[in-house]
């Protein structure tokens, strides 16, 4: 018996030790068909759970005039970032909602909602805050609030130029402007981090990291000059105040290659905080209407048709205004009855009736071949994000009264830039440019990378016709007095009706003035177009006193010699006034023919020029005076100050403020400046001031 | 001369014992590898990364002495002792219940603390279950193949601690000591059909327990296709497999796989296998188990020739569930059954399962020593 089931037992021993041994193989047959047969397939996917592959964004490249001062710069700036499951942990909703809407001046009960949204792992409550807000922010270190790195884009100028510069997405895309015409070359190409991670995200310990370096973008290095344009800006503002249009739009363009330095539409808009909520009023107010939107010029067109007339020898000797015209059976009308006059004077006139005959004499073929040659019809090519064509009609469409209304400048549409260019292809002796925005680009370290060169297009009339065509315009700016001492001048002007949804606008008009100077060698062109404002008496010169201001600054900040012909005009000496009181001084220029100007009172301690020079009559001494006006004055000492921590708005601001001209290097907060905090120097000296990308603080 | 006296003093099978001391070091080198990541990341360990790896160690040392301590008691002893160790252990059992005295952690009350060490019940229901049984079949050993003796007592100590385990709820445990029981009385000799119907039953209650939860069934879904649901169910079984899959032949060395970084969730104590696969590829996996299959042998053999019965049904116990828990924790971690808590023996971090198993290789070791006393013994009567 007892034998019988210890026989049992160890039978049963072998069954076990075989059913384990056999299962225990068949789990190592099935752990190597894991490894062997299925490992390269399940290796790869968890590679591909391990490396986290990133994109390392490329810094955007600024913006600057052709000076490369900068106008739009990208910097490092802090997103808030609220995680609801944390906040909701430390039920602190509401402490945030209350210091967060106050910082940010955001909605409290918004900022409830997003802080107590527990269904959301992270939400992005405000994007691209100041260094203040955020240091603010992360002393009152509140459970669940955390930061982003971000990159923001800084306009230290505001909203000077804004509708050329453009205004990029948060996300740093270029909407409008050269911001969206050169995005790519200012994105540059994004780098990628490949890096093995851990579940969350984090570093691991010998992970494997590759890295392909991001491609920084280059900066756009305008025609565009900084001074001229706030000579422009300033200009049309006044203007924009005094006779309150719906807006104005101002072009300064070197018509000696097309380069446009300073263009203008007010009102303008803070490119820091473009109203992003509002796509209506942003997108009108962005758009830069002297490319983008064709209009009616009007009897500004005349110089044109006078032009064709004149280059095509088709001109007659007398053009007989009786106040309306019939061509092919259509009245043109005109603002009165001019009578008998020549094709200078149906100019100045702004005779529709001269313009619609010389239009007719030419006849179609002869007409259109000109406006094509002036570049209307077809895109100026400018380097811009907005060029329009404007709308003419097909020639084989045009009727002989089409052709005769066409030349009062009436059912054809024109850009202002379109304009701009024929009118300096007159202007600088019959070359039509490729208007031009960029001068080209260069890299971080302000190296030029690419140059683009004038384009001439073609010409427009000879250069004899030119002449003809200048003497006429260098007789209109003389009769509206518009002249810059020591430059001869030439100018053309003109209104037009005002279209709303395609019907005349009733008292309003598009005044357009263009002046350009020196006369006997053009260098600058302006002009500037009110667009709707009330039609009075002087409508066609409302512009005027804008465009010679601007003209002068121009011409001054160009440093363009004074004109030959004014040479010869009246020269004086200068008299040695040093010594002598203030009164008695200015008494004693005055006298000689000559302007003064002073900066402060008492005696007289220097001049310039110097006595005895020779200069042209009426130009200005400056006195340099023995006890100076204010501190402040122009030559005033001042301290500077410590710029360390400002982002690049406020450095430029205090710089300013304090009467320095501001000179940014690199990018981010300021880390360094020249000369140091404390030091004296002269009042609008430079103090250059290092910027450096933020490093995210470890956390 | 002096070979002859050892040998009748009787000594004990070094090989197991050395076999077992391979893999001590083993596991808690793998522990080392597998938790350090972890612990160092977690508030739970004070960022101690080498937290759970002195615990580790110190489980093995208590260990250590238990199994030195075994190795010297005469098992027999053990007999006259079943019910006070199942009284203990059932005393435990109840105790996890208790709240504040049992630790609750996702869903499930398995540990206790006593004096700042956690204890696992389980683990000491599955030694006093095998005393138990052991010593019911070496009563019962001429009355097996009836119902009565042979198979009604250890279902009946089965049936509570299989209760109490349920309210825990730990269904692993459940499993793997209603298998024991299973085998333990199939050795002992129960009727072959008393068996069959027993195994019926068996199937037929775990059908039950399945369908009244839905998560088990989700669960045996995702052992069978664990893709159908990636992120969920199937997550924990693909992330096994990855380390398994990437470990490849050779492996990435050791403390170079990268699935314990965060990836696979318990990859220190259940599956640890897959770490081991993945950092000594499957040539460390395979010898590991062999050195299991090693241990299962030399087990059936201290059995096959233990003094008594008892020591026989004992030494099967032991054997029968190390090799119960190789079998399903691989199993688990490639994929070839349903995922399930079950520890991998000597490996997988845990001190209460490590000092429990390293008591019954001091038990086991005992039985060989007084086995080959007597089997020396016969040898020299018939020599003589």
């Amino acid at each position: 018996m007892a034998a019988s089931h210890v026989l049992i037992t160890r039978k049963r021993l072998l069954v076990l030790l075989i059913i384990l041994i056999v299962l225990i193989i068949l789990l190592m047959t099935r752990v190597g068909y894991w490894s062997l047969w299925k490992g390269a397939d399940l290796k790869a996917q968890a590679e591909s759970q391990w490396v986290k592959d990133m994109e390392v964004s490329a810094k955007r490249g600024s913006i600057m005039d052709r000076n490369q001062q900068i106008l739009a710069q990208s910097a490092a700036a802090d997103t808030v970032v609220l995680l609801p499951e944390k906040i909701a942990k430390a039920e602190n909703a509401n402490e945030i909602a209350d210091q967060l809407s106050q910082i940010l001046g955001m909605d409290r009960e918004e900022v409830y909602q997003k802080a107590s949204n527990t269904e959301k792992k992270e939400i992005w409550l405000k994007r691209q805050i100041s260094m203040e807000q955020s240091e603010q922010i992360e002393a009152l270190n509140l459970k669940g609030v955390t930061f982003r790195d971000d990159v923001k884009r800084f306009y230290p100028n505001k909203d000077f130029a804004a509708q050329v510069i453009g205004y990029t997405t948060l996300d740093g895309e270029g909407q409008t402007g050269i911001e969206r015409r050169y995005n790519t070359t200012l994105s540059g190409r994004a780098g990628r981090q490949v890096a093995e991670t851990a579940k969350d995200g984090s570093g691991v310990p010998n992970g494997q990291e590759m890295m392909i370096q991001p491609q920084d973008g280059l900066n756009v290095v305008l025609t565009i000059d900084e001074i001229t344009q706030s000579f422009l800006e300033s200009a049309c503002k006044e203007l924009y105040g005094a006779q309150s249009p719906e807006s104005v739009q101002g072009l300064v363009m070197d018509v000696t290659n097309g380069e446009v330095l300073a263009m203008a539409n007010i009102p303008e808009f803070d490119l820091n905080s473009p109203p992003r909520e509002d796509a209506e009023t942003l997108s009108a107010l962005s758009a830069n209407v002297i490319t983008a939107t064709p209009y009616e010029p009007g009897d500004i067109f005349g110089i044109f048709a006078a032009a064709a007339a004149l280059d095509s020898g088709t001109s007659a000797g007398e053009y007989m205004c009786t106040g309306s015209h019939t061509v092919d059976g259509e009245a043109v009308t005109c603002s009165g009855a001019h009578g008998s006059q020549d094709l200078a004077n149906t100019v100045l006139n702004h005779c529709n009736v001269g313009a619609a005959m010389q239009a007719d004499a030419m006849g179609r073929d002869a007409f259109y071949q000109y406006l094509k040659g002036f570049g209307f019809g077809s895109k100026t090519g400018i380097d811009f994000s907005t060029d329009t064509a404007g709308d003419l009609v097909e020639k084989r469409y045009a009727r002989a009264s089409d052709v005769a209304m066409m030349g009062t400048g009436t059912d054809i549409k024109i850009s202002q830039m379109q304009l701009a260019s024929a009118a300096g292809s007159i202007i600088n002796g019959g070359t039509l440019y490729t208007p031009k925005m960029v001068l080209g680009l260069s890299d971080a370290d302000g190296n030029m990378t690419e140059t683009y060169a004038p384009e001439a297009k073609g010409q427009t009339v000879t250069e004899g016709t030119a002449v003809q065509l200048k003497a006429i315009m260098e007789n209109r700016a003389q009769t509206d007095g518009v002249s810059v001492a020591g430059y001869s001048t030439g100018a053309v002007c003109g209104a037009a009706s005002q279209y709303k949804d395609g019907t005349v606008v009733q008292d309003r008009v598009v005044s357009t003035y263009i002046a350009y100077a020196p006369a006997d060698d053009p260098k600058y062109m302006v002009m500037i177009t009110a667009t709707g404002v009330p039609a009075t008496e002087t409508i066609e010169t409302v512009c005027a006193p804008y465009v010679q201001e601007t003209l002068e600054g121009a011409l001054k900040n160009g440093n363009i010699m004074p004109s030959e012909n004014m040479q010869e005009q009246e020269k004086v000496t200068v008299p040695n006034v040093a010594g002598m009181q203030l009164q008695e001084a200015r008494d004693a220029l005055a006298n000689a023919g000559l302007q003064s100007s002073y900066d402060g009172s008492g005696a007289v301690v220097g001049q310039v020029p110097a006595a005895e020079e020779t200069v042209y009559k009426n130009s200005t001494v400056t006195l340099s005076m023995e006890t100076k006006a204010t501190p402040q004055g122009e030559s005033g000492m001042i301290t500077v100050p410590d710029f360390a921590g400002m982002d690049m708005a406020t450095a430029r601001d205090t710089a300013v403020s304090s009467g320095l001209v501001f000179v940014a290097r690199g990018n981010g907060v300021a880390q360094g400046q020249s000369p140091a905090a404390g030091t004296q120097v002269v009042q609008g000296s430079d103090i250059v001031i290092e910027f450096r990308l933020q490093i995210a603080s470890a956390q | 001369m002096q070979k002859k006296s050892i040998l009748q003093k009787g000594s004990i099978d070094y090989s197991i014992l050395i076999v077992t001391l391979i893999l001590i070091a083993y596991g808690v080198i793998m522990v080392f590898s597998a938790s350090y990541y972890m612990a160092q990341a977690s508030k739970d360990y004070n960022y101690d990364g080498l937290y759970l790896f002195k615990k580790q160690l110190f489980g093995a040392a208590i260990g250590l002495a238990a199994m030195i301590f075994f190795t010297f008691f005469d098992y027999k002893k053990l007999f006259k002792l079943r019910y006070i160790i199942l009284a203990i252990a059932g005393v435990f059992l109840l105790a996890v219940l208790v709240p504040g005295v049992g630790v609750t952690l996702n869903g499930s009350s398995r540990w206790i603390r006593v004096l700042g060490i956690s204890i696992q019940p389980a683990e000491i229901a599955k030694i006093a279950l095998i005393i138990f049984i052991a010593s019911s079949i070496y009563i019962n050993r001429n009355r097996m193949s009836t119902f009565r003796y042979g198979m009604l007592p250890p279902l009946l100590v089965l049936l509570p601690i299989c209760v109490l385990l349920y309210l825990q709820p730990n269904y692993s445990a459940i499993i793997v000591l209603a298998a024991l029981t299973f085998i333990m009385i199939f050795v002992g000799g129960v009727k072959g059909w008393h068996l069959a119907a027993l195994g019926g039953i068996g199937v037929i209650g775990g059908i039950v327990l399945m369908v009244q939860e839905p998560y088990r069934v989700a669960r045996l879904a995702s052992f069978m296709d664990p893709w159908q649901n990636p992120t969920g169910d199937g997550y924990q079984v693909i992330q096994s497999l990855y380390g398994i899959g990437s470990g490849g032949l050779f492996g990435q060395g050791i403390g170079n796989g990268t699935q314990k970084l965060s990836w696979l969730p318990y990859g220190e104590s259940d599956f640890i296998f897959s770490i081991i696969a993945e950092e000594l590829g499957l040539i460390g996996a395979v010898l590991l188990l062999a050195l299991f299959v090693f241990l299962i042998y030399r087990g059936i053999k201290v059995a096959a020739t233990a003094p008594d019965i008892f020591g026989t049904m004992l030494a099967t116990g032991i054997v029968t569930l190390i090799g119960l828990q190789v079998v399903v924790n691989v199993g688990v971690v490639t994929a070839s059954l349903p995922p399930t808590g079950v520890s991998l023996p000597f490996i997988s971090y845990g001190s209460s399962s490590l000092v429990i198993f390293m008591s019954m290789i001091g038990i086991l070791l005992n039985i060989s020593k007084q086995g080959r006393r007597i089997m020396m013994a016969s040898t020299a009567r018939q020599r003589t």
